[in-house]
């Protein structure tokens, strides 16, 4: 079995234990994990278990897979990688706020960079409406003043179609 | 109790922090002008002139029309000085430049709507706004906003304005600065 090879290889590398906030515990080569920076201070604070009570398993597993792809990054692969990041972005928007929200609690730079430009291109050119859906974003103006602040730039509320559409 | 970050309440508020993160890489004339009716928050946080400024930077690479909203702010981010000349004929025909003084550069304003009343044979929709580099001598167009199919004359708009390094352009309606920042213009250097 080829494990004996690979086993003594991982040996020498620093293994750090993530824990979700519904308590499964997930393993990782600590070259993987420190590319989020808020392990990555807890790493240098000597922990090696580390309780990630605002991400669930769901969102972490999803947040590993990118991590792992990434960390393979190299200059021969990039085509790859532009690949992985295309099909990372495609699920619901719930499913994007959820892992866009624990991006930033971990400070991984480039996926937050990834999902909020996706979500960004996702959303222009939709209706008012239709973000309000989205986000889930209960419409706080008395008709009155929505006319009123909608009619600084008017001229943009008439330009055309917009996107009706919630995905 | 239980923290939770997220769907604590009916009302399940978007994050500000993370609407922010999202909100700076839409573009202005498509998205963010509307988006102001999202919300009052929103609304907020898109007219504040920290979100102004951020916006400006993040897409100042992004070599596209830009149209920057400013509500009585503008001194934050409008610096001095601007070398920017008003022509009513098409790049390269320079000879025909109708004014140009040094004297724009220092005092913040080059007032457009005053170059182009010189020249009296002017129609609106023949105006153009060049830039030109000192250092080599080369003039370029700037074109206008480019919004359909609302038609946005240069009459209409009162101000050049140096914004950082790029040349823009001031137009004010009552309370409303809209500052469009021509990518295509050179930068001053």
């Amino acid at each position: 079995m080829a494990s004996s090879s690979s086993s003594s290889k991982t040996g020498l590398k620093k293994m750090l234990t993530l824990k979700s906030s519904d308590g499964d515990e997930f393993e990782l080569e600590e070259s993987i994990v420190i590319q989020c920076q808020t392990i990555k201070h807890m790493v240098e604070d000597g922990f090696s278990l580390i309780p990630l009570q605002n991400v669930d398993t769901k969102t972490l597993t999803k947040i590993i897979e990118y991590m792992k792809k990434h960390a393979e990054k190299t200059e021969s692969n990039k085509e790859e990688i532009k690949n992985f990041n295309k099909e990372f972005v495609k699920g619901s928007f719930d499913d994007q706020f959820e892992l866009v929200s624990a991006a930033n609690y971990l400070h991984i730079n480039g996926l937050m960079d990834l999902l909020c430009q996706s979500i960004a291109d996702r959303i222009n050119n939709k209706s008012v409406r239709a973000v309000r859906e989205i986000f889930n974003i209960s419409n706080d103006y008395t008709p009155d003043e929505e006319e009123k602040v909608r009619d600084e730039h008017k001229w943009a509320h008439e330009g055309g179609e917009f996107d009706e559409s919630l995905d | 109790m239980a923290t939770s970050t997220k769907d604590d309440d009916d009302g399940h508020n978007f994050p500000e922090d993370l609407a922010r993160e999202i909100l700076v890489r839409l573009s202005v004339e498509l998205s963010l002008l509307l988006f102001k009716c999202v919300c009052k928050s929103w609304c907020t946080l898109i007219k504040s002139s920290s979100f102004i400024s951020d916006h400006f930077h993040y897409n100042k690479n992004k070599r596209r029309s830009q149209l920057l909203i400013v509500y009585d702010c503008c001194e934050d981010i409008v610096d001095s000085g601007s070398m920017t000349i008003v022509s009513e004929d098409k790049i390269g025909e320079t000879s025909l430049i109708a004014k140009f003084d040094h004297d724009l550069q220092g005092q913040g304003f080059g007032d457009l709507s005053n170059l182009i009343e010189e020249d009296n044979s002017q129609r609106e929709d023949n105006c153009s706004i060049l830039s030109f580099d000192f250092d080599n001598d080369v003039f370029r167009e700037i074109g206008g906003p480019d919004i359909t199919p609302y038609n946005y004359n240069h009459l209409d708009l009162t101000s050049l304005i140096l914004l950082d390094d790029s040349i823009a352009i001031l137009n004010s309606t009552e309370s409303v600065y809209d500052i469009w920042v021509p990518f295509n213009a050179l930068p001053i250097l």
